[in-house]
Parts: structure tokens; sequence; C-alpha cells
């Protein structure tokens, strides 16, 4: 027995499941196509996504917006020569920007929750050492870091839709 | 999603494909600047895919990065500045309390 196949349709209870769910969600305000063609597109199509690792109703969604694509055959041999000596690098520098961006942004998330109490901190800390000594007295971005400005890094990292 | 289907010309199979609103427009104004039927067209369409498949690749990459930059320099300097601060809030505190400064 497939181990995928008790999630295939509705459980026991009758309730869906969530690979039906998502598919379900994956197909809202799209439109159907149900087309017949050529058995041997199919196969070239079917051998296609299985050498690029592509699922079946995705990959030939994606095949599909691309073939509609309408650049020119000049636009097509820019991008062409464009894409032979900036592809990798592109794609190495993609990953590790996405990936980075991802983890600052979980590090912000936590950090700006603490912002407030840092920011009530910091206020303190240098007024008591202003009182004492003008070693360190710095002006930072951070003393002009008005409720408006937490605000607004609170709903990009905090309450983010 | 593939279903096969005897026809009297050729043996076809049925593509069962859903696809965002915008492409589907495509495919209409597709259908009827080539003044072509269903079939052939998809044909056509996916075997254009296929054959562009790395140009369109890499375009969606270019405008993926283009999209993600912005985004990744202003994590980058909110980090930086969140990092900062926390960093001075202990250097502050360390050097009162050393020397028991009120």
């Amino acid at each position: 027995m497939n181990i995928f196949s008790r999630f295939k349709n509705k459980s026991k209870s009758g309730k869906k499941d969530i690979l039906s769910i998502l598919e379900e969600s994956r197909r809202e305000n799209k439109k159907h196509l149900k087309i017949p063609i050529s058995e041997v597109t199919v196969r070239e199509l079917h051998a296609f996504l299985k050498e690029k690792g592509l699922n079946k109703p995705e990959g030939t969604e994606k095949l599909i917006e691309y073939g509609l694509s309408d650049e020119s055959e000049e636009e097509l041999e820019i991008l062409r020569r464009e894409k032979e000596s900036q592809m990798s690098q592109l794609g190495r520098q993609y990953s590790v920007m996405r990936f980075k961006t991802y983890e600052y942004y979980l590090e912000n998330k936590n950090l700006t929750m603490k912002l407030r109490s840092m920011l009530k901190e910091n206020r303190s800390l240098k007024a008591r050492l202003g009182k004492v000594t003008d070693r360190f007295s710095t002006v930072d971005e951070w003393d002009s870091w008005s409720e408006e400005k937490i605000d607004e890094l609170l709903q990009r990292y905090v309450f983010t839709k | 999603m593939f279903k096969n289907k005897k026809s009297k010309k050729e043996y076809e199979v049925i593509v069962d494909v859903y696809v965002d609103e915008n492409i589907y427009r495509k495919f209409i104004s597709y259908l009827i600047k080539n003044k072509t039927d269903e079939g052939n067209a998809l044909s056509k369409i996916l075997e254009n895919g296929m054959k562009n498949y790395w140009l369109e690749y890499y375009k969606e990459l270019k405008s993926g990065f283009e999209y993600i930059k912005p985004l990744y320099e202003t994590c980058k300097r909110d980090n930086e500045q969140f990092k900062s601060l926390e960093l001075q809030n202990s250097i502050l505190k360390e050097y009162l309390d050393k020397n028991r400064l009120e």
C-alpha cells in the first residue's frame, strides 16, 4: 500500500484531508483546460518534466506559461547571451540572498518584539552615563526612533500578513 | 491528469490542467491570433515552453532577484541596527556596573 494513499481522498470521518485542501486551494481562481493533444507531445512532455524534476500539474502549467511568452527572436537571443554569462552566478547569489533574508527576518522578528524595552534601557543607560561622564556620548540613529518607527518595524516583522 | 483517447486521426491524450487567469487569457489570444484549434495550439505552446525552458527560467530568476534584493538590504540594515543597539546596551551596562556609577 502506497504510504500516501490514505491521504488521497476523504478521511474516514468524511472530512477533507490536507492534500485535497492544498490541491483545491491551488486550483482556486484558476481556469480549467482539458484539451486532447498528440501522444507524441505528451510523451515528450512527461520525459521533460521527469528530467527537470517537475511535478505534472505545476510543471505543465509552468511550461504553458513559458510557451506563451511573447519575446521576439531578437529578445530571446539577447536573453540567451546574458544567460550564458550570468546564470550560474545569479543563481548562487539568489539562493544565498533568499536564505539570508529569511534568516534576518526571523532574527529581526524576535528583536523587534524586544525593541521597546531595548530602547527604554538604552535611553536610561545614556541618561545615567550622561550624569557622570561625557566619555561615551554618542548620537545614534535609534535615539530618534519614535512610536511611529517602532510601529513601522512591528508591521514589517511581527504583524506581517 | 492525462487520459488516453483514440481519435480518428491519431492516438491522442487529454491534457487536464489548471492555469492562472492571465495565462488562460493569453491562451485565448493565441488561438485567435493563430487561427488554430486548441489541441494544435497547446502542442505548439508546450513545445515552445520546453525549447525555451532555461531562458524563461533565467528570466524568472532575474525578476526574483530584483524582487528580493531590496528586501534583503532592508532586513540586513535593520538587523545591523538592532545588533548595534543590543551591543551598546551591554557595553554601557558593563561600564556603569564596573565603575559602580549610578
